[in-house]
């Protein structure tokens, strides 16, 4: 594992489009693999594993390390995690900001954590317990939620930035959880990138969502939307090249259109990043 | 209102059981009401997507029992399931393996015992699909052992391989479903059966197993030598270890065994 982030545009593997991806062999820098798809004994997920990594650089991205939980942290899962990053010798690892639940249950959810001193305390202590045992820093990316606790006393952006610099980790930032949760809890989404430090992140998720009258929810079953887009340029701009991939869960399309939405990507950021660089070019000549 | 806790720990056991029973009169207190939408609502984005998440999950492990139930009664068994089995799995992969059992000792599902039966059916399908990579026991391999070591021969069988005896043809209304054909609502033919199901290369195969092959491959899988298996064939015809011998060459054939080794337990 190493810390280069300039992997380039990804997908989110998924097993609709095992065999497109293996016959088609299409223009993707990068996968990034769901860690619990991977921790079984064997068969087509594990065949198809192997052929992956053999053709595309690998990140993977679990959804049940449950950092922020008050259960030990699991030593089973970790066991597998880490064997299973032996295997694919990912770039990096990342998992998110939140719990999964309490007493040995699993909710299979991303349950929101409040933003408190004795979160941090206990959140950063056990990412810094991940990192001894993987043997490498890891990413938490920010959730969606839609309820935020009564008696936080800071902003998530100043929890995940507090966070990184206690436990020496990076951040996966998902804009359209920035998005959904700025709009189900009122705040502006720039102020939470304003808030993160450039140097900390290594990765960005781009996603579609479900939009009620008066909330939103993170179903990752729809394309991309323009403000998603525009606050993905946003990104850019405070972040510059950072990999970037799509990440879709349900109702999943034909690998083409991903491809496009992927390519959509490259295209903003071709534009917001020759647009910096070019001004930075001004700056320094001037 | 109960006072709502502060400390992390009382924070996400509140927040759990309220998304477990939708009844901890203390997690309402736990957040602000900012946003748009009112608290209860958002509240139960939780306590809702726990539910809808548990039976994606089943409907993608069970597709045929989706299918024979059609998905309204589906989601009614699914949502009886999830009420009653919580999950201690990391990987929601594991959690719809006691559904078969649900079915089967509960009201109104066990009146109608085929559809705890495709719900077995599908899980031991799963299972052979995922199931531990091993070598295959070769005919070269088999070459190897001299004709004085075969009694003393003991085998092992591919992680893959389940045993099934079913009342129905459950296989037979599973392959409609996989073919696109109509199952809702059927009732498969009462047929006592005894199948096998296995992985081989990438492939979950199945099928049915005449009832002398299905006691030697359980001699086999206890772990009984093929003199053993020999002795549990009925000999009246003094072809016992012939007909043994035929199966093993079948089961070798069919990639259902990962090794024999001389052994003297």
């Amino acid at each position: 594992m190493n810390d280069a982030h300039t992997l380039g545009f990804g997908l989110g593997l998924r097993p609709p489009h095992y065999e497109g991806i293996l016959q088609g062999e299409p223009a993707l820098d990068w996968l990034e693999l769901l860690s619990e798809n991977y921790m079984v004994e064997g068969g087509k997920p594990l065949y198809f594993l192997d052929r992956m990594c053999e053709r595309y650089p690998v990140v993977l991205h679990g959804v049940s390390l449950s950092i922020g939980s008050t259960d030990p942290l699991n030593r089973d899962y970790l066991k597998r995690l880490k064997s299973l990053a032996t295997r694919v010798q990912p770039r990096w690892i990342s998992d998110h900001l939140c719990w999964t639940g309490v007493d040995r249950l699993n909710l299979h959810d991303l349950m929101p954590l409040p933003y408190t001193e004795e979160a941090l305390r206990h959140v950063a202590e056990r990412v810094q317990a991940v990192q001894d045992y993987l043997g490498s820093r890891v990413l938490i990316e920010n959730v969606s939620s839609y309820v935020s606790y009564a008696h936080s006393t800071m902003s998530e952006w100043e929890f995940l930035t507090r966070l990184t610099e206690q436990a020496d980790c990076y951040i996966l930032l998902d804009i359209n959880n920035i998005y959904v949760s700025a709009f189900n809890h009122g705040f502006d989404p720039q102020a939470f990138l304003n808030g993160i430090p450039v140097g900390r992140v290594r990765q960005f998720h781009l996603a579609g969502h479900t939009r009620h009258p008066d909330y939103i929810v993170d179903t990752h079953d729809h394309a991309i939307i323009e403000p998603v887009w525009d606050l993905y340029a946003a990104a850019l701009r405070r972040f510059g090249p950072v990999a970037t991939m799509i990440e879709r869960d349900d109702r999943i399309p034909p690998l083409a259109e991903l491809l496009a939405e992927l390519e959509h990507a490259r295209v903003v950021a071709r534009r917001v990043l020759d647009g910096r660089n070019h001004r930075e070019t001004k700056a320094i000549s001037a | 209102m109960s006072r709502a806790p502060r400390k992390l720990s009382e924070v996400q056991r509140a927040f759990q059981r309220y998304v477990l029973d939708g009844s901890a009169p203390e997690a309402s207190g736990l957040f602000a009401p900012n946003g748009g939408a009112p608290l209860t609502t958002r509240m139960g984005i939780y306590h809702d997507a726990y539910r809808l998440r548990l039976i994606e999950a089943l409907r993608s492990d069970y597709p045929a029992l989706h299918h024979l139930l059609g998905a309204a009664d589906f989601e009614a068994a699914a949502r009886a399931y999830i009420d009653c089995h919580r999950s201690p799995y990391h990987n929601v992969r594991w959690y719809g393996g006691e559904l078969a059992d649900f079915l089967n000792t509960t009201i109104p599902w066990r009146k109608q015992p085929w559809i705890a039966e495709m719900a077995r059916f599908e899980w031991s399908m799963l299972a052979a699909f995922d199931a531990a990579e091993a070598e295959v026991l070769t005919t070269e391999a088999m070459g190897r052992f001299a004709p004085a070591e075969w009694p003393a021969l003991r085998f092992r069988a591919h992680p893959s391989v389940r045993l099934l005896a079913l009342a129905f043809d459950t296989p037979a209304l599973w392959k409609t479903h996989k073919a696109g054909g109509e199952v809702c609502g059927i009732e498969p033919a009462a047929l006592r059966c005894d199948w096998l199901i296995w992985r081989r290369q990438r492939e979950t195969y199945f099928r049915s197993l005449p009832r002398e092959e299905n006691k030697a491959l359980r001699f086999l899988l206890d772990g009984q030598s093929f003199a053993g298996i020999c002795e549990q064939i009925d000999d009246a015809d003094g072809n016992a270890a012939l007909r043994a011998a035929s199966f093993l060459k079948t089961w070798i054939s069919e990639e259902l065994l990962s090794a024999a080794a001389v052994t003297s337990v």
